[in-house]
């Protein structure tokens, strides 16, 4: 039973993995945290806000994220180091000491903006998979296992929220009632059509929570299924539309939703199209095709 | 104390993924990743249980409360005044690099901290922002830079008049006699004038 178990165990994580999807993940994390970051390019000039917006800080929330006090100038240093080793990244340049680099630069600066909240919202950066994908990237030796760690993360991401649902609330905050409410609220605040729309539609605040307990609860089985991707994966899609225009809350890890295409399979169809005699070549059985590594 | 610990988190998870990035053999290697591994899914175990996020270990989101569209409901609003006492809705991209709801829960929890002279000294730092943004055009890039997580207001138009004071207000309505009223009240915090 155990041998068993140990069988699947090093058959999920350790079986032979592809090089493209490797380097997809490396792609993706990369470019997605030059999104951000490239989003936020004055990052580093909140470290000189006035001292009154910093002194109730904890000093040991600062201390944990990595600032010390250091001199601003270090900070646009460090910040351009950042910009540079994902750069680097993206392009497989040095990864041996870039990915290191911008996973250690990534813990520093993603949570910065929400330091003055008391690190309230430090989850909502959308760099939470890729700060610890790139120490996988770095450690990595082997193609399959940082592919499936990324997607863990950001699966269980759908997963605890859904557990955190329940914890706090219970099942009913699936319920008609409770998104039609939140409806009502949300539109208080910011007056969108469409969140009153699904606030005087029950049959539309049905399928929201239907569609959210599905998501939740599923989207963990698509690190383990293709079939279940084929599913969640536009059910994130939907998700994330809605949830940005009704409520006006942008998941800003979407992109990383990328992580689940089969990338191998996309490559090779884009090579047989380029290039059919040679990808009939490549996928005959003798030659071994990229595909018989999935 | 908290901080401390979730520092340790990360370092140990640093930590595995240093071992594991010098050991040379594959059932060595193999070990390592397991451990890394099944460390990274029970420490996400225990802080969803714990309800706490560690970062870059995050099990929370946010909106878990029960909505109830009778409750009343809160946030801050910051405006400038003009010269004629006009008042303007700042433009959110004021605060950049931040967020206007980062900004909003600063001022909800450290805003009456502050001393007379260091309220002061914020209110006028946010006026100058939010004047330096009013006489700067958008960049364009903008539509395709990453919004922030939370926004639920779209950017006001520019005033051409310049600003002189600031104000902070706690907006409260009751979603569901917005709905049928449109009532909101409003109380005023605090207010600069240069």
């Amino acid at each position: 039973m155990i041998d068993a178990l140990r069988r699947r165990w090093d058959d999920f994580w350790f079986r032979p993995g592809s090089r493209i999807s490797f380097i997809a993940l490396r792609v993706i994390v990369a470019a997605h945290s030059l999104w951000i970051i490239a989003s936020r390019p004055d990052l580093p000039a909140l470290l000189d806000w006035p001292d009154a917006f910093w002194r109730p800080i904890p000093a040991s929330l600062l201390l944990r994220l990595g600032y010390f006090g250091l001199h601003p100038a270090v900070e646009w240093v460090l910040f351009g180091l950042l910009w540079l080793s994902l750069i680097s990244v993206l392009f497989g340049f040095a990864i041996r000491v870039t990915a290191f680099a911008a996973g250690l630069l990534l813990y520093h600066f993603a949570p910065l903006d929400a330091l003055l909240a008391s690190g309230d919202f430090i989850g909502m950066s959308g760099l939470t998979v890729p700060t610890v994908a790139m120490f996988a990237i770095w450690a990595a030796e082997e193609y399959r296992w940082p592919v499936v760690l990324s997607q863990l993360l950001l699966a269980m991401s759908f997963f605890l929220s859904g557990v955190t649902k329940l914890t706090y609330i219970g099942l009913s905050w699936y319920g008609p009632s409770n998104i039609r409410q939140a409806a009502v609220t949300a539109w208080s605040l910011s007056g969108r059509p469409l969140a009153l729309w699904v606030a005087t539609h029950s049959w539309a605040a049905w399928m929201i929570g239907i569609g959210s307990a599905c998501l939740d609860a599923l989207f963990l089985f698509a690190v383990f299924s293709r079939h279940v991707r084929w599913i969640v994966v536009p059910l994130a899609l939907i998700a994330l539309v809605l949830r940005s225009l009704a409520f006006g809350v942008h998941w800003l890890a979407a992109p990383l939703l990328l992580l689940f295409v089969d990338w191998d399979w996309l490559v090779g169809r884009y090579s047989a199209w380029k290039n059919p005699a040679m990808a009939q070549r490549a996928f005959s059985p003798a030659a071994g095709s990229t595909l018989a590594m999935r | 104390m908290s901080n401390i610990l979730y520092l340790i988190f990360f370092a140990i998870f640093v930590a595995v993924v240093v071992v594991l990035r010098f050991t040379r053999t594959m059932t060595g290697r193999r070990r390592v990743v397991t451990i890394l591994v099944v460390y990274v899914v029970l420490l996400h175990g225990a802080l969803a249980a714990a309800r706490r996020d560690a970062w870059p270990f995050v099990t929370h989101g946010v909106f878990f409360e029960r909505a109830d569209e009778r409750r009343p409901f809160s946030n801050v609003r910051f405006v400038a005044v003009d010269r004629s006492g006009q008042e303007h809705r700042i433009d959110p991209r004021s605060w950049s690099p931040i967020h206007d709801r980062t900004l909003e829960v600063w001022w909800l929890i450290e805003f009456d901290r502050l001393n007379p002279g260091e309220q002061q000294r914020a209110m006028a730092f946010l006026l100058d922002r939010a004047e330096d943004a009013r006489s700067r055009r958008p960049p364009l890039v903008s539509v395709l830079a990453a919004p922030y997580w939370y926004s639920v207001e779209s950017p006001p138009p520019p005033s051409n008049v310049p600003y002189v004071a600031f104000r902070a207000y706690l907006v409260t309505r009751t979603p569901i006699q917005k709905l049928t009223s449109g009532s909101e009240s409003r109380q005023l915090l605090a207010e600069f004038r240069r």
